[in-house]
């Protein structure tokens, strides 16, 4: 059974994920959606709720990059009441951040995306089971790029599920030296794991792509969050979008996104679709770490610099296979880890200096953060006493809409009903959609293995075929 | 022997709980090697299968949520509800102020999107509305040695409760104002973390005008967001289940802060009911017409 989740305007992909296939009289699949089939409406229940109260509120979207709402969140109501924070506590939000970060990804490329293509072809490892049996050295690499970056969040976040000490006005406390000599030191003694990583990938990224000539390779525009002059910083910046011919062509602040990403309802899924307002409705584009590594200028430091180097002279720029994803996002594990070792050094964030005080009253707050998926935007509006009285969130996820689509339908483009169940092609549609790592829930759950349904839907709108692989 | 037969089934919620779990790190190798995982959101089975233990995370929110719900009872010797939205029906419960109906239509309007999607339940319920819990780990997310430590004695077919005393027994800021006998109020008025001129790390927050919920919740969370300086929102529910936690909340705070301003500078039922709402006896919507809501 299939089902997915999306907080409708309130967002979040979880549950599990179901894919459309429409075919025609005669049988042949001509068009496809992946969809999202759970609602939990947290725009709508956080209305009436404080204001900064969101921050420990919306972190609950998602178990598995809880610091991304929970930053974006405490980012808005920033803006709401036009507090500048401390730079210590600038510092302390980004190395939380990326502790979330690195920990998502390590989880995504080794335990949910890897069993596609680390342990070769056999159905019988194509799970995280198969994964630490067949190949246990790499999921103990996976472990232990998982716990430095859960302990990074613990000790900066207070709780590794669901951190919660960044407020309005800053962080709530400090970290010692100690704490943080403990951190720097499990952060180095994992960077040769993350160059690992990105070696690997590099190689399994090639091979898939050699594999699939073909698949996945439509050209969007990309989205990212990208510093002065596109220097990469997932923390903050300025919304900018790419064209497809590799031209920066738009840049807006996350306060203007209304001007530039329209959202629209879907009938068939209780996600929400975004579109750029410039390009058109119909149009789609991408978001998320094949976005970021396409169009940053510039890395946090010399070795994920040379890896976007060597990204862009085997692949190009931009790069639109959607199996490029998997490359790009252990290049930005890299780069975590090179501007995490960078803020522990700096004695800076030891400082006690941490937040500033802040008051309540009425306001508009918007805010963007580069998540794991790609960029998050929380808005939020309040009342006199700082109660919310409309809320939007733009998911990850939600921008990819569209590829995901995309990536479902050229593997079953053209093809007859009963070709496109067959499990090569289930797998292909399947291996596109874990590209994008569409949120543990959907990219997991049961699309991440294979419990997962596929439902054929005939001309006149009938449900011809229901059918769950395994 | 053989191994014990695992399965872990997922329904409405973040899957926070699944991540606290991989939060074992390298005892997820011992894990997996000294159980037999018959279905899971990674294995490749599609059908819930027999098994020994069940672990269910995430509430019920719509009728596959039912479904997969009753599967899981029928196939499993114990059910442990993971987390608080299977244990208490959870923050998502927070849209039982509102009719399912209603909440559709303010986020969708006219265009509601219906092909094939599994309908909503009327509201949230927590799995022991639907079935009968052999074990509940609260919290959001448990702890991870809750976690292992309930699914260790499910695995053993032994019982196990989580402690029923409230947060504030393990929380190690000091209460000295709140233990005085005075007709006086702990603090002049209600504020947010964020509006204090500083942040005491050692006095009990209510004593700093803030609201806690750690007298209202159960504790055997180790107090780590009070001891990060961010006062609990009792996301463990209830020490007992059968007390309201935001019913407790006005009772207690209302004699030690103003009640006045706990009405108009807090959010009582946001913040009372954040994770409880699904349990608490008060039916949480009256629809426009002045009934409760559908069943």
């Amino acid at each position: 059974m299939s089902e997915t989740v999306r907080l409708p305007s309130v967002k979040r992909i979880e549950g599990h994920g179901r894919i459309s296939l429409f075919v025609t009289d005669d049988d042949i699949v001509e068009s496809a959606h992946f969809d999202i089939t759970e609602f939990r409406g947290f725009e709508k229940m956080v209305e009436d709720r404080m204001v900064w109260e969101m921050p420990l509120i919306t972190s609950r979207i998602c178990g598995v990059c809880p610091v991304s709402h929970h930053l974006a969140a405490v980012k808005a109501v920033e803006n709401m009441y036009s507090v500048e924070i401390p730079t210590t506590a600038r510092m302390l939000r980004e190395a939380l951040h990326l502790g979330g970060f690195t920990q998502d990804h390590a989880l995504h490329f080794f335990l949910l995306a890897g069993p596609d293509f680390l342990t070769g072809n056999g159905e019988g490892s194509r799970d995280i089971l198969g994964v630490i049996a067949a190949r246990p050295d790499l999921a103990l690499k996976a472990i232990g790029l998982r716990k430095t970056g859960q302990h990074i969040v613990e000790t900066i976040g207070g709780r590794a599920s669901h951190p919660v000490t960044a407020i309005p006005g800053g962080m709530s406390k400090g970290i010692t030296a100690e704490e943080r000599d403990e951190m720097l030191d499990m952060v180095r003694g994992s960077l040769d794991d993350a160059l690992f990583s990105a070696e690997l990938a590099r190689e399994s990224t090639i091979r898939l792509l050699d594999e699939n000539p073909e698949y996945g390779r439509t050209p969007m525009p990309m989205m990212a969050l990208l510093a002065q002059d596109e220097a990469y910083d997932v923390y903050d910046g300025t919304i900018t979008v790419m064209a497809t011919d590799g031209t920066i062509s738009e840049r807006f602040a996350p306060t203007e996104y209304d001007e530039h990403i329209g959202e629209r309802v879907l009938p068939y899924s209780y996600a929400k679709s975004t579109f750029l307002r410039a390009i058109g409705e119909d149009a789609s584009y991408r978001v998320g770490p094949l976005a970021r590594i396409n169009m940053a200028n510039s890395m946090p430091g010399p070795r994920s610099g040379e890896m976007v180097e060597a990204f862009r002279s085997e692949l190009g720029r931009p790069v639109h296979a959607v199996l490029a994803y998997h490359w790009a996002r252990m290049i930005e594990l890299v780069a975590g880890y090179e501007r995490l070792e960078d803020l522990l050094s700096d004695d800076q964030i030891l400082s006690d200096e941490v937040r500033v005080k802040v008051d309540r009253g009425p306001g508009t707050g918007i805010a963007a953060i580069e998540a794991p998926r790609g960029t998050l935007i929380h808005h939020y509006v309040a009342d006199d006493v700082g109660r919310v009285t409309k809320a939007n969130l733009v998911v990850a996820t939600t921008h990819n809409t569209a590829s995901l689509d995309d990536a479902v339908l050229q593997a079953v483009a053209g093809v007859t009903r009963e070709q496109a169940t067959d499990p090569k092609n289930v797998r292909r549609m399947e291996m596109g959609i874990r590209a994008h790592d569409p949120c543990l829930s959907c990219a997991t759950h049961e699309v991440g293995k294979m419990p997962f349904v596929i439902e054929v839907v005939g001309p006149d709108g009938t449900l011809l075929e229901r059918k769950g692989v395994a | 022997m053989s191994k014990p037969k695992l399965a872990h089934v997922v329904l409405g919620g973040c899957e926070g709980c699944y991540v606290s779990l991989l939060d074992v790190h390298e005892g997820l190798v011992d894990l997996i090697e000294s159980t037999e995982i018959v279905h899971s959101p990674f294995t490749s089975s599609t059908e819930m299968q027999q098994c020994d233990v069940v672990l269910v995370e995430g509430a019920v929110t719509n009728e596959r949520d039912e479904e997969k719900l009753l599967a899981a009872r029928e196939k499993a010797t114990t059910l442990v509800a993971v987390g608080s939205c299977a244990a208490l029906g959870g923050i998502g419960g927070l849209r039982n102020l509102f009719s399912a109906d209603e909440l559709l239509d303010q986020v969708y309007g006219d265009a509601k999107p219906s092909d094939g999607l599994p309908a909503l339940t009327s509201h949230v319920k927590p799995l022991s509305d639907v079935v009968e819990v052999d074990i509940s780990v609260p919290g959001c997310a448990p702890e991870t040695k809750n976690l292992l430590a309930a699914l260790q004695a499910a695995i053993a077919g032994s019982e196990w409760e989580m402690p029923r005393r409230n947060m504030c027994d393990e929380c190690e800021r000091e209460k000295k104002e709140l233990l005085k006998h005075s007709s006086e109020f702990v603090s002049d008025a209600v504020y947010a973390v964020m509006e204090l001129d500083e942040i005491d790390p050692d006095k009990c927050f209510l004593e700093q005008g803030v609201v806690c919920m750690g007298p209202m919740t159960r504790e055997g969370c180790g107090a780590k967001c009070t001891a990060a300086n961010i006062p609990c929102r009792g996301c463990q529910g209830p020490s007992r289940m059968d007390f309201e936690q935001g019913g407790k909340m006005i009772d207690t705070l209302a004699a030690i802060l103003p009640a006045g301003a706990l009405m108009y500078l807090d959010d009582l039922v946001g913040t009372g009911y954040r994770f409880s709402l699904p349990i608490s006896v008060f039916p949480a919507v009256v629809d426009s017409k002045g009934g409760d809501r559908d069943e």
